[in-house]
């Protein structure tokens, strides 16, 4: 990989990382005040606004996929940590490998999943509310698993490397 | 073919591969056997965007992360050591109460261990308390408060078994009192014995500071009217439950931000990423999941364990012993979310055809998995409480064990005492 093509792709990855931080900030701060703002709607006015509960989830959906994007950035999934009990450190390479490659795959299939799933969504052509249709919402399978995806497999890049001297040695 | 499935899952699953792509490679490759279209996973896992109770996990979450970074847990642990400081085991009911509110409020997330832990140990162990049994307690501690309201286990719970949150809520109450009560007297007779090797002769009492209890009492004001807005809230039936947890947020904000001034406005983008990350993991194992338990009643899983149950237990007591050492095991290697996503649609047929109310299953599981998240091999509350005290897994297991008794005690009454659990509902 030539030195250039490697800065510009750190940087769009920092630029990407900024952006989904601030994206989950600006949908958490949104979730909050538009649920306070129906809470006042429905005690105080007797109204609210009809959309507001199909809103408020498909907010809460798209930030818990942007944070499970993040989880996998940060290697804070749910999981099981046996590491403590092996200690031989090649099984614990073949381990950590095993574990990327699956990662990888499955959320390779998965984005797969959801892109088909979007295409059916769209062709429906159903609206959520106000003239927002459905897939709109739903862009955000095939996003976070694209990501995941992506992180992923840097994951198993960044593994396999690090494995090479191992192998060697 | 079947078991070379079933023994990739396990590999990946042992390769500390994330538990949601485990269940979710599990439904991947049924679907593939199946000849099903692989996009119902999506389909299942978009289920997730029809369930209200999403925004009250969110929300609920996100209130006890502030909580968690503000001063709450000194306060609170000023004013109990103020009240109960000085009387047997006072210090260390300090403990078990700080720790079962604030896990009520932050979810077993192992916060508690993290926020209180280095806070408690050193005072344990200054007020000569033995090491052995601090640890034990703060281990413990770390996933005491489950059972009361608003703990985010109670809503996953109730998202999968689909029962009302706030009878959840009533449910949990009296179970979880039980549960504190006992591990107390066990403080209070440790409390004792330590005063008497202590000081043998002479007094050792000094007396209460009113001063100080009131000044403790005026810090942690604003903490302690925190049930009473999210409970009252919800039980005055004014807001639902994600209204409450709406407010809670508003609240802990007023409380931790303007009042306090410790969580400071640039604070709140780190805190609401920690909040995304933990609710997303969550969120991912859900969603994962309906889409396994699907695959599960297409081929009618739930139907035939519930045919074998039958046919080989005959009593309601017989099921919920096998349940109590079933969910123990299942406590052992999962964490709760995942436990409690997989494992509650295929017992619900099974406890509804032995009249077990879903209500007191609920409570059950939840007994269960907390008792599961000291046990080894995988408990959290071991694992976290390693790595805070800096001690040996083995050694934070056996510091345990007297309070796994206690824990297993309450077990046992809440699993055949079933008005415990539903008398506040009646």
């Amino acid at each position: 990989m030539s030195s250039r093509f490697s800065q510009t792709l750190q940087q769009a990855i920092r630029l990407y990382d900024l952006l989904e931080k601030w994206t989950i900030v600006l949908l958490m701060a949104a979730l909050v005040l538009f649920a306070l703002y129906q809470i006042v709607l429905r005690n105080f006015f007797s109204t609210g606004i009809v959309w507001g509960d199909i809103f408020l989830r498909h907010v809460v959906l798209w930030i818990g996929f942007l944070g499970a994007c993040r989880a996998t950035a940060e290697d804070k999934h749910i999981h099981i940590d046996l590491s403590a009990l092996i200690s031989t450190r090649w099984l614990r390479s073949l381990l950590g490998l095993l574990r990327v490659v699956f990662l990888s795959a499955v959320c390779t299939v998965l984005f797969y999943a959801s892109w088909i799933f979007l295409g059916d969504e769209k062709s429906s052509g159903y609206f959520a509310f106000l003239d927002i249709p459905y897939w709109w919402l739903q862009t955000i399978f095939p996003l976070s698993f694209l990501v995941m995806t992506l992180r992923s497999l840097s994951q198993l890049w960044r593994n396999l490397r690090t494995l090479a001297p191992v192998a060697h040695a | 073919m079947k078991s070379l499935v079933a023994l990739l899952l396990s590999l990946a699953a042992l390769s500390g591969a994330p538990l949601f792509s485990v269940i979710a490679g599990a439904s991947i490759l049924a679907f593939l056997i199946l000849e099903i279209n692989v996009s119902l996973v999506i389909i299942e896992m978009y289920r997730l965007a029809s369930n209200p109770m999403i925004v009250a996990l969110m929300l609920f979450a996100m209130a006890g992360y502030m909580l968690a970074e503000s001063g709450a847990s000194k306060r609170l642990v000023r004013l109990s050591t103020a009240l109960l400081g000085r009387a047997p085991g006072g210090l260390a009911i300090v403990a078990l109460l700080t720790s079962a509110f604030f896990t009520a409020l932050t979810g077993a997330s192992g916060i508690t261990i993290v926020a209180l832990g280095g806070l408690l140990l050193p005072a344990l162990i200054q007020d000569r308390y033995s090491e052995k049994f601090s640890l034990g307690l703060l281990t413990t501690c770390g996933s005491l408060g489950l059972l009361f309201p608003p703990s985010l286990p109670l809503i996953v719970y109730g998202m999968v078994a689909e029962v009302k949150i706030s009878e959840l809520f009533l449910a949990g109450i009296l179970p979880g009192l039980l549960m504190l009560i006992l591990l107390m007297l066990y403080s209070v007779w440790q409390g004792v014995r330590k005063r008497q090797s202590d000081c043998p002769s002479e007094q050792c009492e000094t007396p209460m500071s009113l001063a100080e209890i009131s000044g403790a009492l005026k810090g942690a004001v604003w903490e302690l009217l925190l049930p009473v807005v999210v409970i009252g809230g919800v039980f005055s039936g004014f807001l639902a439950i994600s209204e409450a947890a709406a407010i809670t947020v508003l609240y802990v904000f007023v409380a931790e931000t303007v009042i306090h001034r410790e969580v400071k406005i640039r604070d709140l983008p780190t805190i609401i990423l920690k909040t995304a990350v933990m609710v997303g993991a969550i969120v991912l194992i859900l969603g994962a999941s309906l889409a396994f338990n699907s695959f599960l009643v297409d081929q009618q899983v739930p139907n035939r364990i519930l045919g074998f149950m039958q046919t080989h237990v005959e009593s309601k007591t017989g099921f919920l012993i096998i349940l109590n050492i079933f969910l123990l095991g299942v406590g052992c290697v999962l964490d709760m979310f995942s436990a409690l996503v997989i494992v509650v649609p295929l017992i619900i047929p099974i406890a509804n055809s032995y009249g077990v109310d879903l209500l007191h299953l609920g409570i059950i599981f939840l007994t269960n998995l907390q008792i599961g998240y000291s046990t080894p091999p995988v408990g959290m509350d071991l694992f976290i409480a390693g790595l805070r005290f800096d001690k040996p897994i083995v050694y934070l297991y056996i510091a345990s064990l007297p309070f796994l008794a206690i824990l297993l005690a309450t077990l046992a009454i809440i699993t055949f005492v079933p008005s415990l659990t539903l008398v506040l509902l009646r």
